[in-house]
Parts: structure tokens; C-alpha cells; sequence
């Protein structure tokens, strides 16, 4: 009975009550989806590196050969020289050892050179192995592979001739020794998938005409000739190590970090991440309290507009108690208006954020790599939602008890 | 003699010494230890390192009786992994191995280390016949390694620290662990002394 009234009063006030309605659930809207790409973000970085047990540059922060090494942000201060990169492989303790060469890119993507160890050994979301889609691995020198987004940004197909550029952003290119696309990996998820992968002895190939970061001048050396030279690189960026056992991960890393002929820096890719989340939390802490100050907002607006159609409401509360209602009925009739307004505000919110989900979902992906899974509501939200309704029905309580005093006295009196 | 012509006249002396090798410095954080977790198939590595303030108050060479006892009883204590680590009960591990041992500087001392008589009051003038360090202020640190072989792997979800009620100024661990799912990172403190390996 009394639901059906508060409702009903509800929808005499369509429009006021509308908007309130909108105010909180875009409030709602905006809390919950602050949450799910923190989230998301967070179960995409950590889905990226699985299986490596460590990483290995030269000696920056633990956080910044991280990024470098595995998401592409930023770049290396410094290479690893191919002679520690041999003393490290030889190690009783390495199981595996693969080296990852930066520093060339292809259009808007980085070129990565590096041994068919990558294929075998990088694992990501859990243990899951690449695969490749069409085409097959490395076997030629001027082979490349290319992720899924980079075939499909640029339309390649397996075979098509590509031309690697020298440095990130720049208008040199290697164009006299084009490279051709062996395979198409599928997609990952991963910054693999903006990735082209070449053989670490092609990043070689392209740079015997350079010296001190300059072309040679005059006609290159003519492939047939580049093919038969030594390719051993001199230094790569990074080696991801697979140690042979978890016991030992700390002992390698010591001996790394303490290799006195070079200054290197061992990580372990779990570890460098959750430092990474100390740091952005901060940042993630600040926009959760935002958005949850947006939310507070909203219920204050509903609590102002309560408060204001108290005055209009004076008759109808006076007839109310004159028709034999307790003031508790009125103050329960209010406070259940409030919760009704919040609890249609954190539906409509709902449906706002999995629409925005739905739409967003792939152009976040595209632009940042992201991928923000569509889960039902977790446990967690669900409490959120909840909350935003108990808030609303506490915050009514001020103008409902305002309305339990006065709704006799004041309605009765005849003012014109 | 001023600070100031004292350090003038350290770096002086030091620098021809130095000039060939490569100089480091380990982070040596006064109230906190360091320590690394390793599980694979129910065997657990546990390494730590601990500044000597926080294990017996001081950094110089223990040269007063007093002195030699601390260190001799943090050594002993070190020795006792039940007082350092709690693993859990149920996973029924058994110690293998363990070794300690006090690191100062770059030179390792057992406990009963020699203890050169002029290294008494820990001044600058010290440092003169330490040709190889003489820029650094000397710190020292307590290493201690635990290897146990646990029965039932899955019962190791936690690591008690009974290690700050047997140190009085220790304040803090930073832990790095590795199991066979991950690895991470944890704050362990004298307020929450456990580590939850997820």
C-alpha cells in the first residue's frame, strides 16, 4: 500500500524526480566504471607476463625495464653487451634465455627483434603459448612476424613486403632491405599483438650501413654480401630467463645484480608489477575518491530536492494525517521515496555502465591495449550499489523528519 | 681538524685506491630487513638480511665484551629458525639447512671474527687502514638463510615473523616471494608480523 503511494508519488513528479534519478545513476555510472578499468587494467598487465622468471637490462629501476621490456612504454637507458648476455645464459641456474632487441619500429609500431626462443618460452594470460594464425615462424633472415592489431591497423597480409624504420620517429628507413611478412599471430591481448617481430640477426642485418647512428654514405652493402656476414649482435635491450628452479630465482638475481663487469638489473616481473601498483595507487586511490564524491553530490541533490518539495507537499501531507496517518507513516513514506529514486538511479547506472562497456570495449582496446572484460557485477559492486541506496534512504531521513514535525501544524495552518 | 679537511683528506687517500675498481654501495636501511621467499614442490628458501643496528643496536666492529656477547647471541638466535619464521603447522616442514653469519663492509666475519684493537671508538681515522672502503661509513649486516622440506605444499598459504619479538629494533621486512603460480612483493611489520603467499 504504502509502496504503491510513494510510487505513485514519485510519478507525479515525473520530471524532478527524473532528473534525480539521472543525476545519481550517472554518478553510479561513473563510480562502478572508474572501478572496472582499474580493474581492468590491472588483470591486463598482469595477464601480459607469465612463465618468466626474470628480466634482465641494464641497470635503470626495476619499474622502468618492466615497462620497456615487456609493455613497450618508454625506452632502455642503456643495452646489456652480447658478452653478458652469454655469461648469463651460461649460468648452471638458467634454464632458458631469450634476448629482446628494441629500437626500430615499423609505422606506429615497435619492432622487436629477438630468437625463436620467444615463441616458445613468452607465455601470457596464465600460461597461455602464441600462436600463430596464418603463415609460419621466423626461418628467413628478413622474415618478420606481426601481431594481430598491426595486421590489422595496416591491412597486411602474409607475404606483403614491410619496411623497417630507423628509430621511433623518424623519417629514415631501412628501404634497401625490406622484410616480408611470414606469419600473423593471433590475438593475444598483449602488446605483442602492436608488435613485428624480426630475428635479433635482421636488427643486425639493417644496421651494417649504420655507424654512430648514421647511414654510410654511397651504394649499401648488397644483401647476398649481408647474408653471409657474421650477424652475432654486439648488445640487445633485455633477455626474459626461465630459471630451472624457483628456488634459485634469487640467487641468479643477486649474482645479476652484483655482475661486476657491466651494470645489470635483474627483476622478477610479478614484483616489478605490484611496485608499479604501489605507485599508480595513488593515482587510482584519488580517482576512486572523485567519483565516489560525484555519487555524494548526487544524493545531496536528491536530499535538496526533497527538501524543496516538502514545501509543495505541505497540503498533502497535512491531508495524510488528517485521513489518519502517523507522522511515522509520513516519514516512512519519504524515506522509502528516497530509497525507490536510488535504487531505479543505481539500475539506470548499471545500464549505463555496461552500455558504455559495450560501445567502449573495443576502442579502448584499440587505443590502449586494454581490454575491459563484460563480467556480471562483481560482490563488490553489488555492496556499492547497495551502499548508494542506504545513503539515500539515511540522507532523506533529515528532510523526513523535518516533514514528522511539521506535516500537522503546518499544512493546516491556511496561508494564501 | 675540521669535518670538512677530514672527509678532503679520506677521499684524497681513497681516491688512487679506487681508481680501478668498480664502486657500489648496497641501500642499508636502519629498521628494516629485507627478505626472499622461494617455494617450489613443498621446498622453502628463506633469506634474510638485516642491518646490525636492528639485530643488536650497533654497526662497529663488536669490540667490548658486551659487545661480542650480542653478537654472539643474535648469531645464536639466528641459528634457531622457530624464533625467526613460523610456518605453519600443518605443512609439516622439516629444517634442512641453516647457515648465518654477520657481513660487514665487504669482508664477511663469522661471529667470532677477528676484531682489530684500533677499530675501538668507530671514528674517521678508522677508516684510513681500510684502504679498500674508506668513503663509506661501515655498515653491518646480519645474513641468515632457512631451507626446509614441507610435507604437505598446499598448507603453506602463511609465514609468521616471531623474528621481531626476538629484535627488539626491528621495525619492518620488505619480502619478495616466489611460488609456483607468482611472484610478489609484501610489507611485513612489528604491527602485522605475516605473510599471506598468494
Amino acid at each position: 500500500m504504502i509502496l504503491r503511494l510513494a510510487f505513485g508519488s514519485l510519478m507525479a513528479r515525473a520530471l524532478t524526480v527524473g532528473m534525480t534519478i539521472l543525476a545519481i545513476a550517472l554518478s553510479v555510472a561513473l563510480f562502478l566504471g572508474v572501478e572496472k578499468v582499474r580493474t581492468g587494467a590491472r588483470a591486463s598487465f598482469a595477464d601480459t607476463i607469465s612463465g618468466t622468471d626474470l628480466i634482465v637490462g641494464a641497470r635503470s629501476g626495476s619499474v622502468q625495464l618492466l615497462l620497456y621490456s615487456v609493455f613497450r612504454i618508454g625506452n632502455a637507458t642503456n643495452n646489456v653487451t652480447w658478452e653478458s648476455y652469454q655469461d648469463i645464459a651460461r649460468r648452471p641456474e638458467v634454464d632458458w634465455i631469450v634476448p629482446i632487441s628494441l629500437g626500430d619500429s615499423h609505422r606506429q609500431f615497435r619492432v622487436m627483434g629477438t630468437t625463436q626462443g620467444f615463441f616458445e618460452h613468452y607465455k601470457f594470460r596464465g600460461g597461455q603459448a602464441l600462436e600463430i594464425a596464418e603463415g609460419h615462424g621466423l626461418t628467413d633472415l628478413y622474415d618478420a612476424v606481426i601481431g594481430a592489431e598491426v595486421a590489422a591497423t595496416l591491412g597486411y597480409h602474409v607475404g606483403d613486403p614491410i619496411v623497417v624504420a630507423h628509430g621511433l620517429a623518424s623519417f629514415t628507413e631501412h628501404d634497401e632491405q625490406p622484410f616480408r611478412v611470414a606469419g600473423i599471430i593471433a590475438r593475444t591481448g598483449t602488446p605483442v599483438d602492436r608488435t613485428v617481430i624480426v630475428s635479433l640477426e635482421a636488427i643486425e642485418a639493417i644496421h651494417v650501413d649504420w655507424h654512430s647512428g648514421a647511414q654510410r654514405p654511397g651504394a649499401g652493402t648488397p644483401i647476398e654480401q649481408i647474408r653471409q656476414m657474421d650477424l652475432t649482435p654486439k648488445a640487445v635491450t633485455a633477455a626474459l630467463v626461465g630459471v630451472n628452479s624457483k628456488l634459485r630465482i634469487f640467487g641468479l638475481q643477486r649474482w645479476i645484480n652484483e655482475y661486476p663487469q657491466e651494470p645489470l638489473l635483474a627483476i622478477l616481473p610479478g614484483v616489478a608489477l605490484q611496485e608499479l601498483w604501489q605507485i599508480v595507487g595513488i593515482a587510482e586511490t584519488a580517482l576512486t575518491g572523485v567519483s565516489a564524491m560525484v555519487v555524494v553530490t548526487a544524493l545531496l541533490g536528491m536530499m535538496a530536492m526533497i527538501f524543496s518539495s516538502l514545501n509543495e507537499r505541505r497540503r498533502e501531507m497535512a491531508i495524510w494525517r488528517a485521513m489518519g496517518a502517523r507522522p511515522l507513516t509520513i516519514l516512512g513514506l519519504l524515506v522509502l521515496e528516497a530509497a525507490l529514486m536510488a535504487a531505479l538511479g543505481a539500475g539506470l547506472g548499471l545500464a549505463l555502465l555496461y552500455g558504455g562497456l559495450v560501445l567502449a570495449q573495443p576502442m579502448v582496446d584499440a587505443a590502449f591495449g586494454l581490454w575491459l572484460p563484460i563480467d556480471p557485477p562483481t560482490a563488490r559492486e553489488l555492496i556499492v550499489l547497495a551502499s548508494v541506496i542506504a545513503a539515500a534512504a539515511v540522507a532523506s531521513l533529515f528532510p523526513a523528519l523535518r516533514a514528522y514535525r511539521l506535516s500537522l501544524a503546518d499544512g493546516m495552518m491556511v496561508k494564501v | 681538524m675540521k669535518p670538512i679537511h677530514l672527509a678532503l683528506a679520506v677521499t684524497a687517500l681513497a681516491s688512487p685506491a679506487l681508481a680501478q675498481e668498480a664502486r657500489e654501495m648496497d641501500a642499508h636501511e636502519h629498521g628494516v630487513s629485507v627478505a626472499e621467499i622461494a617455494v617450489e614442490h613443498g621446498k622453502v628458501a628463506i633469506n634474510i638480511t638485516a642491518p646490525g643496528m636492528d639485530i643488536v643496536g650497533f654497526e662497529y666492529e663488536a669490540a667490548s665484551t658486551e659487545d661480542k656477547d650480542a653478537v654472539e647471541a643474535a648469531i645464536r638466535a639466528l641459528l634457531t629458525p622457530e624464533a625467526i619464521v613460523a610456518l605453519p603447522e600443518a605443512a609439516g616442514c622439516r629444517l634442512t639447512e641453516v647457515l648465518a653469519h654477520l657481513h660487514g663492509g665487504d669482508h664477511d666475519d663469522t661471529a667470532d671474527a677477528h676484531m682489530d684493537d684500533d677499530h675501538d671508538d668507530h671514528d674517521d681515522a678508522a677508516h684510513e687502514d681500510h684502504d679498500d672502503h674508506a668513503d663509506a661509513a661501515q655498515h653491518t649486516e646480519f645474513h641468515v638463510s632457512y631451507a626446509f622440506a614441507c610435507e604437505d605444499e598446499d598448507a603453506l598459504t602463511q609465514i609468521g615473523f616471531p623474528f621481531f619479538d626476538q629484535f627488539a629494533n626491528a621495525q619492518e621486512i620488505d619480502a619478495q616471494y616466489v611460488t609456483e603460480t607468482g611472484a610478489g612483493l609484501a610489507e611485513i611489520t612489528r604491527a602485522a608480523p605475516t605473510l599471506t603467499l598468494e
